[in-house]
């Protein structure tokens, strides 16, 4: 289980990482009037933020109590 | 360093060119298209709330973390298909000026069509607005049939989709005027009281709204 929660960290890291440099290359093609780093950089924040928010939910998960048998105890 | 957009616009051999308008597509248009992640956030939230509470109630408190887990995945996913759908807006972009109209088409992040028509290509215009909502907030298609070998120029959406047709029949009379009789600058002057290549971008926001000097002439 420790593989695949690793394995999809580094998913969502990569996402991220694709997402700055989407983020960089599309600033390129803006009309210059328009031109800051105001919003690019809100939206990578945001991005972040979710991104966090999502890996301490995934390692909040209890996968250990769902291994777990379930039987009751007597 | 030359931006990609700057080459763009200074590509071609037009000098002194002025940018009379530079169009996105409606605002509405992209609320539309946000409204479906809207509406699927919202749904999610809700359903988490519930089964949130019961959980609760049942005592399976270890599903509770999944619940938020998928409920801060669902935000991520919603968040990352806003914005493919922003970007698509943004750099959709039509641009009028003086001696040209350039299209840029930005087709998901790695893809984009940059268009140029020049004026005295230009055969017929047509502004298309049809709904309720497109009639309520001024917006439309502007139809561009060309005598090159794209065929259609297509403003897609745009606002004030009317004043976007009357400024590219008048750029076009007015291109077509140059080419055949140079220093015609003089006669637009002399047959309609002004010249649009005198016109500031501010200016022409007024003489858009105005009813056009020709129809107040009287023919003897």
């Amino acid at each position: 289980m420790e593989f695949f929660g690793l394995l999809y960290i580094a998913v969502l890291l990569i996402i991220l990482l694709f997402v700055i440099i989407v983020v960089f290359h599309l600033r390129r093609y803006t009309p210059p009037e328009k031109k800051s780093w105001r919003l690019p950089l809100l939206f990578l924040m945001v991005t972040g933020i979710l991104v966090i928010i999502n890996v301490v939910f995934f390692l909040g998960i209890p996968f250990d109590s769902f291994m777990s048998t379930n039987a009751p105890r007597f | 360093m030359h931006h990609d957009f700057d080459d763009i616009l200074h590509s071609s051999t037009h000098t002194r060119e002025k940018t009379y308008a530079v169009l996105h597509r409606h605002w509405f248009d992209l609320f539309v298209r946000f409204l479906p992640i809207g509406l699927f956030l919202i749904v999610a939230t809700v359903g988490i709330v519930i089964l949130h509470g019961a959980l609760l109630a049942a005592g399976q408190t270890q599903f509770i973390a999944v619940l938020y887990f998928l409920l801060s995945f669902f935000y991520l996913i919603g968040w990352m298909a806003g914005f493919a759908i922003w970007v698509d807006y943004f750099l959709d972009i039509w641009v009028v000026t003086s001696g040209r109209v350039i299209n840029v088409e930005q087709k998901g992040f790695f893809a984009r069509d940059t268009s140029e028509l020049d004026y005295t290509h230009v055969q017929d215009v047509t502004s298309e607005v049809s709904g309720f909502f497109q009639t309520m907030l001024n917006y439309g298609d502007v139809v561009v049939q060309t005598a090159g070998t794209q065929g259609r120029f297509l403003f897609r959406r745009v606002p004030y989709p009317e004043k976007v047709k009357t400024l590219v029949i008048h750029l076009n009379r007015q291109a077509i005027a140059k080419h055949a009789h140079p220093g015609s600058i003089e006669n637009e002057r002399r047959n309609h009281g002004y010249a649009l290549e005198e016109i500031s971008p501010e200016e022409f926001k007024q003489y858009a709204t105005a009813p056009h000097p020709a129809e107040n002439q009287t023919h003897s």
